[in-house]
């Protein structure tokens, strides 16, 4: 009885609406589809020098973006045209 | 020379043919010559929301197959005399037709009209690239559900990397619920709008009368809410140029009290 009586008076947490919720998936869906701006440019002495550095990066970034293990993540830069590709490989499954 | 729009959406059964049928009737009223054209090849349906699948003799694909022009496999509608169908064949599949084909029949119709109303398929594949090759501007149909926001967002991708400018794309948004927008249960227009970046043209509530007027074969526009065709009214307009503030569209769904269900009632009986 007493419980009831204590439970009848306790604040209800507040739940979370759905519109909410929606707002939120919708971010996360449409943020992985979207491309990454380039946000700056760094000469080729700079690169080289801190190569692993950047390597170590996109590792991070690609692993929390897709919600995978650093392990599952391989990076390879390679030069084209003067260029520098950099081709990432994520292991899913 | 026509407006020549084409209504897609990515995601089906958001209301493409809903919308297409109900904004060319309203056009139509307006005393604009309008022309609807079925894209959906092998699951038509524009022909039959407006009640005119009795009266379709030739399809886009005779048309295509050189078995008449475009003009002679026009439909007329039977209250609206200047509203005409290009009804899509059943039997056909997409790939029967090219981009090319649909450019060619667009150009012979649009001297003769004022506005071309092309409903697409669902889906980004074939259907779609027929539909958006001849349109000048894109209506992109969602409701306020994440899959159908998340669909559109695919379209207006691929209508870009198609050469669509950001001022040719509108979204309308499809069975809004503003009791559930109230209640903070679904996604509101800014919401929508943020998310997709473009202009919203029109809310369109969520509304038995489409029900009951497909049913009987005659789009809302014609035959049930006043409320609903006030809406389409307005998205007429602004397809027009005229400034008509999107606040209207809402202001009209969101009426309660004694009033509003007097007025509902009266236009019901008035259908």
């Amino acid at each position: 009885m007493r419980r009831m009586w204590f439970g009848f008076f306790r604040r209800k947490k507040k739940r979370e609406k759905s519109r909410e919720t929606a707002c939120k998936r919708l971010e996360s869906i449409l943020e992985r589809r979207r491309s990454v701006a380039v946000t700056e440019i760094v000469s080729k002495a700079e690169f080289e020098e801190n190569s692993e550095k950047i390597r170590q990066r996109i590792v991070t970034w690609v692993s929390d973006a897709f919600k995978v293990e650093k392990e599952r993540v391989k990076v390879e830069f390679e030069e084209h045209n003067g260029y520098i590709v950099i081709i990432t490989n994520v292991l899913f499954e | 020379m026509a407006k020549v729009f084409v209504v897609t959406s990515g995601k089906g059964g958001v209301g493409k043919t809903t919308i297409t049928a109900n904004l060319g009737c309203t056009l139509a009223k307006f005393g604009e010559k309008v022309c609807v054209i079925d894209a959906d090849i092998g699951l038509k349906n524009l022909d039959v929301v407006l009640g005119l699948e009795n009266r379709v003799v030739y399809t886009l694909l005779d048309v295509v197959n050189g078995k008449v022009n475009a003009h002679e496999a026009l439909v007329r509608h039977k209250q609206l005399r200047n509203l005409y169908l290009l009804a899509a064949s059943q039997i056909a599949t997409k790939e029967m037709i090219s981009p090319e084909d649909m450019k060619a029949i667009v150009k012979e119709l649009y001297p003769k009209f004022d506005y071309v109303l092309i409903d697409s398929p669902a889906g980004i594949e074939r259907g779609f690239r027929n539909a958006v090759a001849s349109a000048d501007s894109v209506l992109i149909v969602t409701t306020p559900e994440v899959p159908a926001i998340s669909d559109a967002d695919r379209v207006i991708g691929l209508l870009e990397n198609f050469g669509f400018a950001e001022k040719s794309m509108k979204v309308v948004l499809n069975r809004f619920k503003v009791k559930m927008v109230k209640a903070g249960d679904m996604l509101t227009r800014e919401d929508v709008q943020s998310t997709l970046a473009l202009e919203i043209i029109g809310v369109v509530p969520d509304s038995e009368d489409v029900i009951i007027a497909t049913n009987k074969g005659l789009p809302v526009v014609l035959n049930g809410s006043v409320d609903v065709s006030k809406v389409f009214e307005n998205i007429a307009r602004r397809l027009k140029g005229e400034e008509v503030s999107i606040d209207e569209d809402l202001f009209r769904s969101s009426k309660t009290g004694i009033m509003a269900l007097i007025k509902k009632l009266l236009g019901k009986k008035r259908g």
